[in-house]
This record gives C-alpha cells, structure tokens and sequence, in this order.
C-alpha cells in the first residue's frame, strides 16, 4: 500500500473516532442521535480529506502517519471543547480551518525546507522580535504575560515564535557545530568553545530567563530553554551543555521562585497544594479529583461531572491548560494513557524522521520540531497532574486556542516537508519512476 | 435506549482508539525495512559523455615530472632541477582527498578565501591564514594573523618557519608534508 493510501486508510479511523465521539456527546447531553452529529464528523474528516489531497500531490512520499495523528487529537480535543462549551468549539472549529489554510500555505510557498536555512538569521529575528513583543505588548491573564490582543483577536505569539527559533537553531548550529564541539579554553575547568560561536547562545539563555521575569511564565521559559539545549546537544553530541543549560535553568529558576511572586505561588501550590485548597491551589485540586473521578474507563463522552449546574466548568480554564483532565474524566485511564500514547507517536514519527534525514539542518530541524511539541505536552501534563509545577502552556491539537492549533499545523507541515524531502533522496523520487516508466 | 447506545460507544472510543495506535506502529514497524532496502536508481549519464579521467597522485606526479623535464635529442631526460621541486603533499585532510600534491611555485597563499592559491574552506582556517615564501634555496611557511594558528611538526608558528624535508605542516584540520 502505499503511503498515501496508508495515510488515508488512518484519516478513516480518526474520523469514525471524531464522529463517534461528538455523536456521544450530541447524545449524552440532548438524549437524541441526529444527522447533525454526524455531519459534524463528515465536515471534520472534509478538512482533513483536503490536507491529504494536498500532500497526496505535492508532498507524495512524506511520513503517512502525522496527519492521522493529529486529526486524531484534533478530533478529540475539538469534541471535548464542544462538550465543555459549544460555543467555544464553533470558533475553535473556525481556527482549525485557518490552521488548515496556514497548513496549505506554509507547503505550498516554502515547498523544500531547505530554503528555510537560508533565511536562518530572519528567523531568528522574527522569534526573538514576536517573544519581545510579547514583553512589552502583552497583556497579562492569570497571571502570565503571554498575549497579545490585537485586531479583536488575541494571539499567543510565543507558538509561533517556538517554530521560528527552532528553524533558527538548527540552521545556526548546523553551521557552527564543529566550533562549538571543540573547546578552545576552559572556564572553573569546564571547556567551552570560543565566546563568539557561544554568544548567540547566552543571548538564549538571557531570553529564557527575561521571560520567566518577565512574562511570569515558567512553562514557556522552559520550553524555550530545553528547546535550545536540545538542539545544542544534538547538534554536538557533547553533554557539557546539558548539564550546563541544565544549571544555567535551574538557577534562573531559583531566582524566579525567589523573586516573581506568581511563579512563587506556582512552585508552593506544586510542592503542597492543601492548605490553598480554596485559593491558588484550587485549581490544580480540583483537576486532581475530576482526573480521579474518570476512573478506569471514564464515564463517557459528554457525561462526565464536568460542570457545575450553572454551567460554569469544575476546573477552571477547563477548556484549555487542563483539557486533559477532561479527558481523562470522561475517556478514564484507559482513554488518557491512549492519548498519551498518541502524542508518543507523534514524536517517534517526528525522531525517525530525524534519524532519516540525509543532511545536518534538515535532522535538527525534525528533531527540534518532534522535541519542542514532545515537551510541550510533557510540561502541560506534568503540570495537570501534579508532576512539575503547573504552568498555562496549550496541549498541542487539543487546547482549546488558535495560535496553538494554527502553529503546531504549520509545525507538522514542516515536518512532513523534511520527511517527504528524506525519502526522495534515499529512494529516489516516485514521480521520477513514474515518469521513466511511463517512457519506457 | 440511550444509555446502552453512549455505553457502547464509549467502549467503541476505546477500542478504535487503540486500534488506532496498535496499527499505526504495526504499519509503520513494517513498512521500516522496505524502503532502506531498495537502492536509488543509478543516475544515466547522457550518450556520449565520458568521464573525467582520473590520476593517482603518483601517476599525476609522474605526468608532470615528465612535461616539466627537458630531453636530449636522443629522448633522455635530462634534470636540470637539481631535484629542487617542493611540494606539499596532504596527509590527513577532512576536505581535501589524502595524496593530492600541491607542487610551491613562488608564493602560495593558504586560506579559506576563494582568492587563495590553496583553498581550505573548513571552519578552523582563516581566510588568509598562511603563505609559503621561497628565500634562497629554502621554503619558509609565514602565518598571516591566523585565529588558530599554523603548525609545523605539531609546534605553533609565530612569524615564519623554515621548511625542512617530511616537515608536517597543520592548517586548521589539515596535515600537508613538505617534499622536494
């Protein structure tokens, strides 16, 4: 079979999946199944038809697994929104189309990534300039500076500022990663490479930190930070800045905790929420006890305890940083860890691409994209469940959020670039063939 | 009614969920191997088109040995050059294919700018980092300001050095040995 036909045999199952589960919701709440419901899984597997159709023909020997995943997780995290706030849905299903239309946009002007190294330092640029923007243009909800409001729409620059600092990374380290893998002088005896190859670096690490001062925000400072060793790991395979980010992190981390009265609040709701069980740390207790509630098979699509009488949701922010607990109320152990799951296949596509990709941009490049997303989801699970201290970051596909859903499309679009890009050079190009064939 | 339809469909979830996960890594497991072994096609060259010859360092030190001698009459060579011909010849070079010789003639410039005489284009070179100086019957290497510096037998060189026979001459990554 081949990949594209692969690719569309699994749309199927995530569209019956996507159907399935907004006609339990449809039916939990109105006690009717009607073709409504299932227009709805019709119109979502439309959109995602259109997208395989446009990889069908542009990018035909890309990963076959990607779009399925994340129609996967946009199917349930569309569907959950739908059961949290109808309304909300309606917009979020008007984002997913313009994520769609970014999608298509993104493929069909960048075509081949490798232009993307090219355009490294603009890049660059344009990821710190929409992170320093977000500094000194945001406006602050729940207590983090991560939004901007603009045109009636409020957007979350630093999704989109992600994917262009990774493109910066791996095209910058792949051009200096012979200087930074070869130390030129020690420093408290720690070799380090010479300080002009290193300063663009530091210049992260400062970034990172002014967005934990800055911004409040612990989830994205980290993100941001592990995103950029990462890459340096990978690009030099030398684990001196692991433990060297590591440390630089921590401290900022300390000073944060010690300094900024939000992250503070975080950290000690983290270590012992109980006694703010009906203040700071409420919210994190009550998406504990509605995780908890879910059991082992859930309760169902549409008929978890999942709002009050007054409609108002049992955690707040339910529809966005914890719509995993949602989940994992209505879907039970079995639907989370399956979930959890999904993302993990998500990432081991996105890594295997890497390990695939014939040159030094292109497997920083999947790498940094397959890492970022894969942390991402880490930080905000970690976070809902008690794990790391909780921090307002977006379940890649599932939050309910424009800027998330519309960059981590464009995210996967890269990805599928890379990865259709690798399999022309290894195996040669199929159309190539077809038209040798065709000649004879 | 209701119930029963909404308890089914929560096990269908689960289970098309799975499904789901199970096949893709099933497929994906499959499909691993295939591809890595088919080779690429060959490329066909265009009818007519020959490719490049090419020499052994040896075989091309010996042509040039052979255009540059002078004969007699009777075609016995005659070597005027009292074995007088230095040349660097590169060792261990992550660029550059080891044995490529590079016959001194005047000065030769070494550095990672297209202008030089000897191009090494790797991230350690300068882009003039060093030059080769003939003064009275010796080679001198001079170093040009480079960032990290010229090597003769593994010691760094400040100014100039003097070239002796087997000397080990390192720019950046690359090791050339002096001949003449």
């Amino acid at each position: 079979m081949s990949r594209r036909n692969i690719e569309l045999l699994f749309l199927v199952i995530a569209g019956a999946l996507s159907t399935m589960a907004y006609v339990s919701v449809y039916a939990g709440r109105f006690r009717e199944i009607n073709r409504v419901s299932i227009i709805y899984g019709l119109v979502f597997v439309g959109i995602f038809f259109l997208l395989h159709l446009l990889v069908r023909f542009v990018l035909p020997q890309a990963d076959p697994f990607l779009l399925p995943i994340t129609a996967l997780l946009a199917a349930i995290g569309l569907t959950e929104i739908f059961r949290i706030r109808p309304s909300l849905a309606l917009t979020q299903g008007q984002w997913l189309l313009v994520g769609a239309g970014l999608f298509v946009l993104t493929i069909l002007v960048v075509r081949d990534h490798m232009k993307l190294d090219r355009y490294r330092y603009i890049m660059g640029v344009i990821g710190l300039g929409l992170l320093v923007a977000t500094i000194a243009l945001g406006t602050t909800v729940n207590g983090s500076k991560l939004w901007i409001h603009a045109f009636g729409f409020s957007i979350q620059p630093s999704e989109f500022a992600k994917l262009a600092i990774v493109i910066f990374l791996a095209g910058y380290l792949n051009d200096k990663k012979v200087m930074l893998s070869v130390p030129t002088h020690h420093v408290l005896g720690v070799p380090l490479p010479a300080a002009k190859y290193f300063g663009p670096l530091l210049v992260m690490w400062v970034l990172s930190l002014a967005m934990l001062i800055f911004m409040k925000d612990f989830g994205m400072a980290l993100l941001f930070m592990s995103i950029f060793v990462a890459l340096m790991y990978m690009a030099t395979t030398r684990i001196v800045y692991v433990v060297l980010g590591g440390g630089l992190f921590a401290a900022a981390a300390a000073i944060a905790v010690a300094v900024v009265p939000h992250v503070q609040d975080r950290f000690g709701t983290w270590l012992d929420p109980w006694p703010h069980a009906t203040t700071t740390g409420y919210q994190l207790l009550q998406s504990l006890f509605t995780i908890a509630d879910g059991g082992i098979l859930g309760a169902g699509f549409g008929r978890g305890f999942l709002l009050y009488a007054n409609h108002q949701p049992v955690v707040p922010d339910l529809q966005t940083d914890f719509i995993f607990t949602a989940i994992a109320n209505e879907m039970g152990l079995l639907g989370a860890a399956g979930l959890i799951l999904v993302y993990v296949l998500f990432m081991w596509r996105g890594f295997r691409i890497a390990v695939w990709a014939p040159d030094g941009f292109s497997k920083l490049l999947a790498a940094g994209l397959a890492f970022a997303f894969g942390l991402q989801t880490f930080i905000i699970l970690g976070g809902v469940t008690r794990l790391i201290p909780l921090t307002g970051i977006t379940l890649p596909f599932v939050s309910y959020g424009g800027s998330s859903i519309t960059a981590n499309l464009m995210l996967v679009a890269l990805l599928l670039m890379v990865s259709h890009r690798t399999n022309v050079v290894r195996e040669g190009s199929d159309l190539e063939r077809r038209r040798l064939a065709e000649r004879g | 009614m209701i119930d029963i339809v909404l308890l089914v469909l929560k096990i269908g979830i689960l289970v098309l969920l799975y499904l789901f996960i199970w096949q893709v890594v099933k497929t994906a497991v499959a499909t691993v191997s295939a591809p890595a072994g088919t080779a690429a096609p060959d490329v066909a060259l265009p009818e007519g088109s020959r490719p490049v010859a090419v020499f052994t360092p040896a075989e091309r030190d010996a042509r040039r040995e052979d255009r540059l001698t002078e004969r007699t009459v009777a075609g016995e060579k005659l070597d005027f050059t009292g074995h007088i011909d230095p040349r660097l010849i590169v060792e261990q070079s992550p660029i550059v294919p080891v044995g490529v010789v590079f016959s001194l003639n005047g000065w030769v410039t070494v550095g990672r700018a297209s202008s030089s005489d000897v191009v090494l284009d790797e991230h350690f070179v300068s882009s003039t980092h060093a030059r080769f100086v003939p003064r009275g019957s010796f080679y001198y290497v001079e170093d040009l300001g480079s960032t990290n510096g010229t090597f003769v037998n593994e010691k760094r060189v400040s100014g100039e050095a003097q070239l002796k026979l087997d000397s080990r001459v390192r720019i950046g990554e690359t090791v050339f040995r002096y001949e003449e």
